[in-house]
């Protein structure tokens, strides 16, 4: 079983690497970007970090803006986007952004709730060269995951989701987000993701920014279910063991400094493009930068986001919390209070 | 306390590095340089699972993979740029250094 998320271990290296001085003070340019292609969604996640379709639509990039911040990742050569939303799919124009992106050879995974994803989808998914997709799953079974996510045959259609991607070839992950509703099925969604030929299972703990800050009473798993979230994890780990590599939070990560110090490290390796073409140092920030509709990627990165974390509103905001739980009482609150921005 | 990730392929067998190998950097490598002194590389493929960091000494190792440099030349001008005398040592630490890329198919040998 693996600890901590792939971007948090990476994270982990580098930072060690820094201090060993082998690393540079900073990179020219993101690594990965997280790309939230649009605020529109088709489901109503009662955790959703996001709190989609909350924003004025008409202020999204065009398919020829996209392009262009596709041009600008390109030329500063990030080697990773990660598609996500709201709801990927529901971009008319994501078959044209993934195209791009792979005519200029950068890698892409695509993270969504697999609610739009048939047959044909899939074999485009796997036509384009997308690396891997990730496909929301909270629950074992469709009521548990139907409530989750806030509609109705959600569930079966992103169970059929995998199904297809799985047979276009495609590398496909699940994601569940441990709530309150569902926290007690994880063991049986693992089950699940073995039965249909899944090699890895993420979970994290809830990031408290969102509809899930909106809800945190409802939805935050109480200290005796976070134990036994982690008692079930771990007593899976050794039954799949083999069979399904589960990659799954530390029990410390609760405490925001121990997610902040892996995710935060020096030098920063990544940021996220918000569906308005500003830019996000974290989601667990409430700020963003600069506007790609006007400004490029290198100027963006360079100003504000390279050493991001260095930069005072973010110490500031950082060193008010002390868990993530903090985050919902917090003054300004990511994704649900006007972002400050800074250009 | 976590167990590591494992960030490359699974296990390649990789044959020997001869002293007049010519490795070139393989096809579908993206690579840029980094660092505010140009002083690394980052480079990635669709068969890596997550970008790799090359420290100063390896992103030289890598930059004269151009298929024209033999290993026995790419260790020399080594000893020259960093002013080392012992030339079997670095010798051996490019072809380690050439191996770990051969395995992870970064270069072809």
């Amino acid at each position: 079983m693996e600890k901590i998320s792939f971007i948090a271990e990476y994270s982990k290296r580098i930072a060690k690497l820094y201090q060993k001085q082998v690393l540079p003070k900073y990179f020219k340019a993101p690594i990965f970007c997280l790309w939230e292609l649009t605020d529109r969604c088709n489901l109503s996640c009662i955790h959703c970090y996001y709190n989609s379709n909350k924003m004025d639509q008409s202020k999204e990039f065009n398919t020829q803006e996209a392009l262009g911040i596709i041009e600008q990742l390109a030329s500063q050569k990030v080697f990773e986007v990660y598609l996500t939303g709201g709801e990927f799919f529901l971009r008319e124009d994501w078959e044209v952004i993934i195209e791009n992106l792979r005519g200029h050879n950068i890698q892409v995974g695509v993270i969504t709730n697999g609610t739009c994803v048939d047959r044909q989808a899939a074999r485009t998914l796997g036509r384009l060269g997308v690396k891997w997709v990730q496909i929301s799953l909270d629950g074992a079974t469709a009521p548990v995951h139907d409530h989750v996510r806030g509609v109705i045959g959600a569930w079966e259609k992103s169970v059929s989701a995998i199904k297809y991607l799985k047979e276009a070839g495609l590398r496909t992950h699940v994601s569940f987000v441990p709530t309150r509703y569902n926290f007690h099925e994880i063991k049986d969604a693992m089950k699940l993701c073995m039965d249909l030929g899944l090699e890895y299972f993420v979970t994290d703990m809830l990031v408290i920014t969102g509809r899930a800050a909106i809800n945190f009473a409802d939805v935050t798993l109480r200290p005796d279910e976070y134990e036994k979230f982690h008692s079930t994890i771990e007593e899976a780990a050794k039954e799949f063991e083999g069979k399904l590599t589960i990659i799954a939070p530390s029990r410390e990560k609760e405490i925001l400094s121990t997610y902040v110090s892996a995710r935060a490290a020096n030098p920063n390796i990544w940021c996220i493009i918000t569906p308005q073409a500003s830019c996000r140092l974290d989601l667990l920030l409430p700020f963003t930068y600069g506007d790609l509709r006007k400004q490029s990627l290198e100027y963006i990165w360079n100003k504000f986001l390279r050493q991001g974390w260095e930069r005072p509103e973010a110490v500031e905001f950082m060193s008010n919390l002390g868990t993530m739980s903090d985050l919902a009482k917090a003054k300004d609150i990511p994704y649900v209070t006007a972002d400050y921005h800074y250009q | 306390m976590s167990r590591p990730i494992t960030i490359t392929n699974k296990s390649r067998k990789v044959s020997a590095v001869s002293l007049r190998d010519k490795p070139k950097i393989a096809q579908d490598i993206t690579w840029r340089v980094d660092g505010e002194k140009d002083q690394i590389i980052i480079l990635h493929s669709p068969k890596l699972a997550l970008p790799q960091i090359l420290n100063p000494t390896a992103a030289k190792i890598f930059s004269s993979c151009n298929g024209e440099n033999t290993v026995k030349g790419i260790a020399l001008g080594l000893c020259e740029e960093f002013e080392k005398d012992d030339f079997s040592k670095v010798l051996a630490d490019v072809k380690k250094c050439l191996k770990y890329f051969s395995k992870n198919q970064i270069i072809q040998i």
